[in-house]
């Protein structure tokens, strides 16, 4: 998928504006708070509904403005476009069209596009907590298969239940029906999980060697004491973790095994990236994770991704900031936003379309 | 609001406790009643009064009676081989509405949540299989609603079950995820008969 153009009134701090895109490279530039990651945010936004810096719709009407519309062309992999339109009064309920009809469900909506977005934050992928990973896995697993999407939706659900069971009784007999439905589910979630990282895993490092100039290799693996490589076994595996830990589990009040517990591991050059990589490692790592998680899509779509990179250049050094624009530029359409307009060297691509942003005007070149 | 009368003020205040019923719905009930000939408000009035005093719920499976067993119960042409487990006695008057079923009802009285309270022994199971050793059921048909609650209730019954000369069903899938029968329309609940497969 493609953006043709876009059109944009009373987003954020963004001037009225009629933009036409490039099919491969849009290069958005202006000082920090001019408005580059409203535009990248009101690009994700009509296709998905969503916004990478989890903003209400309330907030995205402009701060003299009564509401917000976005409207945008684009096109799929066969050239067909799609008209997308997206528009809310401040204090009233967000509307979403598709090609003039409404579309009332989001998941609708979500299904259609891929989107990648990488911006400062999401080294965080790499150095944060757990259940970042376990997001990005499940993200990109639900995005591709329904079946696991709904197994994660059943799960979340069994998970909370068996909690609430185990903080009112601690177990109790009646504990054991909400075990065999988690792991029912949950060895699904873990096995599916498994088998797709290896995929996964594998454009990851290929990225990374990329882009990398370290020499060294990024290697992903699933974090788990739950074993097997079938159904079953993952679900005995399962079964037996958590009968093993029944006593904890009535002290601690809570589910300490399974999918929500289990984390990703990104190792570079043989050890735990989070802890010993350096800081262009951990960034390079993460960009890496991006775009394999934007190929996989890809694959499994049969739709490339539009790649959104929000000011990721600051923190990778010439080497990879050059490689990584070798990388993206002709594989999916990209917008990518720089502070400096030095922070790119055109050269690297063979055309591109830039956008200058200040006070949230927006120049195309 | 002033209605220009105390009493006017606390009924419309109080129908908007109904549910469905906002301030506006509200004022329009009250004034038609304020209206219409006296003997449709005292009648009304006398219906509320007896309601909580009269209507009950049948002991046998749960639906409503004004005393000993419900109509449904009490009906010798129904169906006694087949008893069709539901969650409220709502439930009981949708599938009645639909005209696809013959047999009798058995209320649980709600899904096994232990988020909402609800543990099995909240709900009408003692008294389910009581009536599974008394009367001549071939078929207990689910009727739960879709969602993680109600199909843990139906694994959990169905484990409860186990051993018994009994054929196990539910009813088929196209009914709105995590929604009631209650919102079901009667093509559908037809179809969700015709189609009712069997569990494990
Ligand atoms: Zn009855």
């Amino acid at each position: 998928m493609r953006y043709l153009d876009l059109r944009a009134e009373g987003f954020r701090n963004l001037a009225d504006c009629r933009l036409e895109f490039h099919p491969e490279v849009n290069w958005i530039t202006g000082a920090n708070g001019q408005g580059k990651t409203n535009l990248l945010e009101a690009l994700l936004y009509l296709v998905s509904g969503r916004s990478h810096r989890l903003a209400r719709d309330e907030d995205l009407v402009g701060f003299d403005r009564d509401h917000f519309f976005l409207e945008g062309s684009l096109a799929d992999e066969g050239g067909q476009a799609l008209r997308f339109r997206a528009a809310c009064e401040r204090g009233g309920r967000r509307r979403m069209h598709l090609d003039g009809e409404e579309v009332s469900r989001l998941a609708d909506l979500v299904g259609l596009t891929g989107t990648v977005v990488f911006g400062p934050d999401d080294v965080g992928l790499v150095t944060r907590e757990p259940d970042r990973r376990r997001r990005f896995l499940d993200y990109t697993l639900a995005k591709t298969d329904p079946t696991y999407l709904r197994d994660l939706m059943a799960y979340r659900r069994i998970l909370r239940q068996r909690n609430a069971l185990l903080q009112a009784r601690g177990g109790g007999p009646h504990l054991e029906i909400w075990t065999a439905r988690l792991i029912e589910h949950g060895a699904r979630l873990v096995l599916a999980r498994r088998l797709n990282l290896r995929v996964l895993g594998e454009e990851a490092a290929r990225f990374y060697r990329a882009m990398g100039g370290d020499g060294e290799d990024l290697v992903l693996t699933y974090r788990s004491p739950v074993q097997g490589g079938t159904e079953q076994a993952v679900a005995a595996s399962l079964g037996a973790r958590l009968e093993s830990l029944a006593a904890s589990e009535s002290l601690k009040k809570q589910t300490l095994a399974g999918p929500h517990r289990d984390d990703m591991g990104i190792d570079i050059g043989g050890r735990n990236g989070r802890k010993f990589a350096s800081q262009g490692q951990k960034r390079s790592a993460a960009v890496a994770l991006k775009l394999a998680q934007a190929e996989f899509l890809a694959r499994v779509r049969r739709d490339r991704p539009i790649v959104i990179l929000d000011d990721v250049f600051s923190e990778l050094d010439e080497l990879r900031r050059e490689r990584l624009c070798r990388l993206v530029g002709r594989q999916y359409q990209t917008f990518l936003a720089t502070p400096q307009p030095e922070d790119l060297n055109r050269e690297l691509f063979g055309d591109l379309r830039r956008f200058r942003v200040e006070a949230g005007r927006i120049q195309p070149e | 609001m002033d209605y220009g009368s105390p009493l006017l003020t606390r009924l419309v205040r109080g129908l908007t406790r109904l549910p469905g019923i906002g301030e506006r719905s509200a004022q329009r009930i009250a004034l038609h009643l304020l209206h219409a000939p006296v003997e449709e408000s005292r009648e009304l009035g006398r219906l509320l009064g007896e309601l909580r005093e009269k209507v009950g719920f049948c002991p046998r499976c749960g639906f409503y009676t004004e005393g000993g067993l419900c109509a449904i119960c009490a009906d010798a042409r129904r169906n006694d081989a087949l008893l069709c487990v539901v969650e409220q006695p709502v439930e009981v008057l949708s599938l009645e509405r639909s005209g696809a079923y013959r047999g009798r009802y058995h209320v649980l009285g709600g899904v096994i949540s232990p988020l909402d309270g609800v543990h099995p022994e909240d709900l009408n199971v003692d008294t389910l299989l009581r009536r599974l050793d008394e009367e001549p059921v071939a078929e207990l048909i689910l009727a739960l609603s879709a969602g993680v609650e109600g199909e843990t209730t139906a694994l959990y019954l169905a484990e409860r079950l186990a051993g018994r000369a009994l054929r196990l069903t539910r009813l088929a899938r196209g009914l709105p995820v995590g929604g009631s029968l209650e919102y079901s329309d009667e093509a559908t609940l037809q179809r969700a008969f015709e189609g009712r497969v069997e569990l494990k």
